[in-house]
């Protein structure tokens, strides 16, 4: 109980630290790397506090604040000269790519829901301390419209495109199917699997040979939760476009693969997608003991989109907590 | 918003303060949800607790599971009987999924190693329970479940500190 709460004003410090500091703590010279740590001691445990956000809600009102990498990722040059479009970049696994890619070297452009402003602004400060171009792109992806435009402008302000993380989603823990408006299943499939089908369309004329996308899928798409109904679906949906785009765009020379996460302390959760009840136990049932950190899968979605990891495509590459899927 | 309102049965008041406050406080779950998260909650407790009785071999582990067992089995007649009593479907004895993998990885297990799971298991139970209760006590939307959480919480808040206890005293 007691490191659960060292770790708790750790990880709440750190955030806080990242946040006022930005640019300064973001150029931490290279720190000894290598080593290891036992990883469920890594990040906190449950339980968390109970707390609710309207969605889509904020990183910087969690309680602990997620990372994403702030002050802990280093990077060395592994995506020099890239640029990269993520949807759903201001918090979660898209915010902790931003970080990661920028400190790679490649310039970032992100995407986000205009309530998310705040926390995608301190994103936009880790990258521009990086030295690196950032084009920040709010707007609703379930408009067709938009999106066409969000590519445009993502290719207009960077100079390019060569990798698209699509990755922003909808989810909302419901208890039946009964319980699902038509209204709600619409804005889970026009998040979750229009908006990729309309963003990397636009996107493909741009695309070169050796262009990467990241699809987010999640352990969902293998093993769905009961109350996950229709945003399981979109994740399996994901996971599978993955493969047939792959097979697609092989002779293009553009690789396509995904991410499937576990459970992941994200705004996701404490904005509807997980009950309340369950936000205070998130991650207990990872055989690990705790759910995964963001800034725990920023090093998948690198090794995704650079250049090394050539012959990765159709793939699917986990971070699951033991929980046995993908 | 949809959310909020697909819930049915809120006050404006509620929706507005849940709508600007920032963060911390947790909306509470329908009357139904409640019934049903509450129900599974309490069966879980009796699951584990005959698991325990089978693979623990810690005295105090199974005068705990014991009590467990005893205590949830009275909260859960309750709360059936208040849902009845507000015309609201009775569910079924079942657990979540979650609650489903947590027992299945107890199964497995025997000797230290079990108490320390059970023990760590009871503890953040206990704090869901109490978050749920708590929560629909203060603001849910049904009279009759109100109480029946508001009747359950002080059982669920008392098996939180034995859990905490538990769990010093076998570790985990």
């Amino acid at each position: 109980m007691q490191t659960t709460r060292r770790e708790v004003v750790r990880v709440t410090t750190l955030g806080a630290a990242a946040a006022m500091t930005a640019p300064a703590a973001a150029q931490t010279p290279s720190q000894a790397r290598g080593g290891k740590q036992n990883p469920r001691g890594k990040y906190p445990s449950p339980p968390f506090p109970a707390q609710s956000q309207p969605w889509p809600g904020l990183a910087s009102q969690m309680t602990p604040r997620p990372d994403h990498g702030e002050t802990s990722y280093v990077g060395s040059g592994r995506l020099s000269g890239r640029n990269a479009l993520i949807t759903g970049g201001d918090s979660g696994m898209g915010r902790a790519a931003a970080i990661a890619f920028a400190r790679e070297g490649a310039n970032v452009a992100i995407n986000y829901l205009t309530s998310e402003e705040s926390d995608a602004r301190e994103v936009v400060e880790l990258i521009r301390a990086e030295g690196r171009m950032v084009a920040p792109l709010p707007g609703d992806l379930r408009d067709p419209t938009f999106c066409r435009r969000l590519v445009n402008d993502a290719v207009g302000q960077l100079g390019g495109l060569d990798i698209l993380v699509s990755n922003a989603g909808r989810q909302q823990s419901r208890g039946s199917i009964a319980e699902i408006s038509d209204e709600d299943f619409d804005a889970t499939m026009k998040t979750n699997v229009y908006a990729p089908f309309w963003i990397i369309k636009a996107a493909l004329p741009h695309l070169q040979p050796g262009s990467a996308i990241i699809a987010t899928t999640s352990e969902q798409a293998y093993d769905p939760s009961p109350d996950l109904y229709d945003y399981a679906q979109t994740k399996a949906a994901t996971m599978n476009f993955v493969k047939s785009l792959a097979k697609q765009f092989g002779p293009k020379g553009i690789r396509v693969n995904g991410v499937a996460p576990g459970p992941i302390w994200t705004p996701l959760q404490i904005s509807g997608g997980a009950s309340e009840g369950k936000v205070v136990t998130f991650g207990a049932t990872a055989p690990l003991g705790r759910p995964g950190q963001p800034a725990e899968l920023a090093g998948i979605f690198v090794r995704l989109a650079e250049d090394d990891g050539s012959y990765t495509t159709g793939n699917i590459y986990g971070a699951g907590g033991g929980q046995g899927q993908p | 918003m949809l959310k909020t309102i697909s819930r049915g049965g809120m006050g404006l008041a509620a929706i507005i303060c849940a709508a600007h406050a920032a963060a911390q406080t947790p909306i509470p779950p329908s009357p139904n949800d409640f019934v049903v998260a509450a129900c599974q909650s309490d069966q879980y407790e009796i699951e584990a607790g005959k698991d325990a009785e089978v693979q623990s071999n810690d005295m105090r582990v199974r005068t705990f599971a014991q009590q467990m067992i005893q205590d949830h089995t009275r909260t859960i007649e309750i709360l059936r009987q208040a849902a009845m009593s507000s015309g609201l479907p009775v569910p079924e004895p079942s657990v979540s999924s979650d609650q489903a993998r947590l027992l299945s990885s107890l199964q497995s297990l025997r000797g230290p190693e079990f108490d320390r799971t059970y023990a760590r298991q009871q503890v953040l139970a206990h704090e869901q329970a109490v978050t749920v209760a708590d929560s629909f006590a203060a603001a849910g939307s049904d009279a009759n479940l109100r109480n029946a959480a508001a009747s359950a919480l002080p059982i669920i808040q008392e098996h939180l500190k034995m859990a905490q206890q538990l769990r010093t005293d076998v570790g985990g």
